[in-house]
């Protein structure tokens, strides 16, 4: 499991550098728009961990959340 | 001698994507039928003859192998209502079609000789693209613009200018979350085959190279063997949840397709 965890953070990371490395690309803001999209890339990763832990848990017993059971119509 | 155990022991080899036999070129692109293309047939062919046979003959009383199909059918269409509701179902046929046809190319990869299919990031980053190109065309199709609302969660009751800067944050971050979706499912999948076949490989060739050195490797080698015989049932274990990883967020994404405001 923890590789999954690895995979979710370092994905979010490169995925921010890179959108930052494209902004920089196309607008000329060099370095303005790497350094933002990065801190967004690592704070997304964050994020993600922090949901693929909430996910697994639910997966593992879903009576923990009443609110993904199907049966809530206004969802 | 040591020249064929060094080649033997080489742990990449296993991943070479070899040709069986030339095809005539496609628009410029080579088509040959290759060992990767022949293993994910090999489990297709599988995967229907254990289902066709399964549900042949549908008896009240199930014998072995139907009452696999059943179990089988019964733990998609549960993870389904777990994760995205009845109205997952509608997407019942696409995440069983992965679910097994991942499964069995992991435990196709896991007898000897044969080729690990999911072991390749092109294998898994299709899959993943897949999936990620019907949630974003469901979504669309479903809600239409509201189906953006996936990237502004709804704040409540807040002040205009507080929600304007939560949002400038939160907005790109949800936006790269999204983005990195399709790419932790091909890694996750990818990596962990690779990863586990490499260290059974490695081990395994511990074994042989320590019985052929003699001296002290007659004392390593069967304590890499006993290494290389617990990884191999780590491994299956590994096949089974990785598939089942998979499904469960594919899953999880379709019910974001389904209901984006969250």
């Amino acid at each position: 499991m923890a590789l999954r965890y690895g995979a979710e953070f370092g994905a979010s990371v490169f995925v921010g550098i890179m959108m930052g490395l494209g902004i920089d690309h196309f607008f000329a803001t060099e370095p303005w728009g790497l350094l933002i999209m990065m801190c967004f890339g690592i704070a997304a990763g964050i994020l993600g961990v922090i949901r693929a832990y909430k996910e697994l848990t639910d997966a593992a017993n879903p009576a923990m959340s009443p609110d993904k059971t199907g049966s809530n119509p206004e969802e | 001698m040591n020249l064929f155990f060094y080649g033997a022991a080489d742990p990449m080899k296993q991943f070479e994507v070899q040709k069986w036999f030339e095809l005539p070129p496609l628009f410029g692109y080579d088509i040959s039928f290759t060992n990767a293309a022949g293993f994910m047939l090999l489990g297709v062919v599988l995967c229907i003859a254990f289902f066709g046979y399964a549900a042949s003959r549908g008896k009240i009383v199930p014998n072995r192998l139907q009452s696999m199909g059943e179990i089988g059918y019964g733990f998609v269409a549960d993870m389904i209502r777990g994760t995205a509701g009845e109205e997952g179902l509608r997407f019942f046929p696409f995440v069983f079609t992965l679910f097994f046809f991942i499964l069995f190319a992991n435990v196709i990869g896991m007898s000897p000789y044969a080729f690990t299919t999911t072991s390749h990031l092109i294998v898994t980053g299709l899959l993943a693209l897949l999936v990620i190109s019907i949630v974003i065309v469901f979504g669309l199709w479903k809600n239409g613009l509201k189906f953006f609302g996936l990237f502004a969660p709804s704040l409540g009751d807040m002040h205009i200018l507080g929600k304007l800067v939560i949002y400038a944050i939160l907005i790109p971050i949800e936006i790269i979350s999204f983005i990195a979706r399709p790419l932790t499912l091909a890694l996750r999948l990818f990596a962990n085959m690779l990863a586990g076949h490499i260290l059974l490989k490695l081990f395994a060739g511990f074994a042989v190279t320590g019985i052929t050195a003699g001296g002290i490797g007659l004392l390593v080698a069967p304590l890499a063997f006993g290494m290389g015989v617990a990884l191999n049932a780590l491994e299956f274990l590994v096949a089974g949840l990785q598939a089942y990883v998979f499904a469960i967020l594919t899953c999880v994404y379709l019910n974001d397709a389904l209901h984006p405001s969250h």
